[in-house]
């Protein structure tokens, strides 16, 4: 009994406060600024169970006005509020999704600014809002191609850098020379970048020269002295010091039946003479089949 | 010399209830510098379901319901409550908006007190108060130097013991306020 009448008190109590002050008791946050002078007409905005609706707003904000012109018939000068004029073009009309009038609220909104409903022109052309976004940059200015090539519309932040936007190519040194590394190999590669490596990651590199032959103390890493055509890697010569001459490996291949001597890696895996491997080298008689 | 109640059980009780706020203050911390806040809103609602999950206890303790061991119930009325608390607590964040919710978190937070005041202090400290009164009359001490030897541990039983009898009124309260709180979301929402 003494519970029943606790419950009963606290009710009605509260009840009758929530009534005569929702503002002190149960509204969420102050009002937006535009909107003070409406604290306790809740139902102004909110229809019971069926809460905040759309229509309630759009009775004061015409979409086709929002940027151009305030609730009042006021113009809104362009330069400040064209970035608005968005509005009049969204897919559906939910205002929620995006605005809310009470504080507490307002920060969660603000950040989930919901792209979806905006129509596909406007989508699409992210500096029709966000002229002032772009960074003033190296790399943004070399940029041709719309923002969402490499940023999503939930944070600039997690960019996925999209290297075919670039208007350099594969000149990968514009951006990047600061990031060839000091070591043996790289000063001496004067080549693109993308030989050896992707637009994704530095490493792994795909490229592995021991696959095709390994260096050594006779045999040093120093790309220009075999690879001759400054072209491409792809070509390269064995003739290019004093130890090996055309004339001399012939002689000394041709007793073995072995005529084509141009492409010696294929056999020669590294500078040791007995770690040749023969099987499928061209030998007198034999079509040639080199690539 | 025997440490009186108010420092072997009544600080460590200050302390276990000042830890649950701190985890609530901190999670919540944590749920902002994550960018999960959100998190908090629907912690709510899980957190009002633990609560009232927990009164299966007072349910069987009123023989409302027959199945169930009170001791187990009890346990899970502890344990539930708490976690409920500490998520309702982070729900309510430390923004400070409308007066109705907030007053239910306070008076949530006064139940709490309340019940750990059951659960931690009130039987050790009837034991304990026992104890050194028959310590002290078998030591010869007269009943008013008893009492005087033990006034604090007995003023302290005493407010303890009203502490607990106030544990279902203001659950009761706690209880009415956060329906309305619920009831006003559910009549204002999408806001």
């Amino acid at each position: 009994m003494r519970l029943l009448l606790i419950l009963a008190v606290t009710l009605i109590l509260s009840l009758a406060l929530a009534v005569a002050y929702p503002d002190v008791m149960i509204k969420p946050g102050e009002l937006s600024a535009g909107h003070r002078g409406l604290e306790r007409a809740c139902l102004g905005c909110h229809a019971p169970i069926r809460g905040a609706s759309s229509a309630s707003c759009l009775s004061c904000h015409k979409l086709d006005r929002i940027g151009r012109a305030t609730t009042a018939g006021l113009p809104l000068p362009a330069e400040r509020f064209a970035k608005l004029r968005f509005h009049a073009g969204l897919r559906e009309t939910d205002c929620m999704r995006c605005h809310t009038l009470h504080a507490s609220v307002r920060h969660r909104k603000e950040a989930t600014f919901q792209h979806a409903l905006l129509a596909p022109a406007v989508r699409g052309d992210c500096r029709s809002c966000h002229l002032d976004r772009k960074p003033a940059d190296e790399l943004h200015s070399r940029l041709n191609d719309g923002c969402g090539s490499c940023h999503n519309t939930a944070a600039w932040k997690s960019a996925v850098f999209d290297h075919r936007a670039l208007a350099s190519g594969t000149d990968c040194a514009a951006c990047h020379g600061k990031d060839k590394p000091e070591d043996e190999l790289h000063p001496r590669v004067t080549k693109s970048c993308v030989y050896c490596h992707t637009t994704k990651r530095w490493r792994p590199a795909k490229f592995d020269h021991n696959r095709y032959f390994r260096f050594d103390a006779n045999h040093p890493a120093d790309c220009q002295v075999c690879h001759t055509d400054g072209s491409t890697f792809s070509i390269y010569t064995c003739y290019g010091c004093h130890e090996h001459s055309p004339a001399g490996i012939l002689a000394e291949h041709r007793e073995e039946g072995i005529r084509n001597v141009e492409n010696c890696a294929r056999c020669h895996r590294s500078g040791q003479e007995n770690e040749a491997e023969g099987g499928g080298e061209q030998r007198e008689g034999e079509e040639e089949d080199d690539d | 010399m025997r440490r009186s109640l108010l420092v072997r059980q009544v600080i460590p009780f200050l302390f276990w209830y000042a830890l649950l706020i701190l985890a609530a203050i901190g999670a919540d911390g944590l749920l902002h510098r994550a960018g999960l806040y959100w998190i908090g809103r629907y912690l709510g609602i899980v957190g009002s379901v633990l609560i009232l999950g927990s009164f299966a206890y007072s349910l069987r303790k009123r023989k409302i319901i027959q199945r169930g061991s009170p001791k187990a119930l009890l346990e899970m009325h502890e344990y539930m409550s708490w976690v409920g608390v500490l998520m309702i607590l982070i729900h309510a964040g430390v923004h400070f908006n409308a007066v109705l919710p907030w007053a239910a978190v306070a008076v949530m937070l006064i139940a709490v007190a309340s019940g750990f005041t059951g659960k931690y202090l009130l039987k050790n400290a009837r034991e304990r108060l026992r104890t050194r009164e028959a310590g002290l009359r078998e030591a010869g001490l007269k009943d008013e130097e008893v009492a005087d030897r033990l006034f604090l541990d007995s003023t302290t039983v005493d407010v303890m013991k009203r502490w607990r009898t106030v544990h279902i009124p203001i659950t009761t309260v706690f209880g009415t306020l956060a329906a309305l709180h619920v009831l006003s979301i559910l009549i204002f929402w999408r806001w």
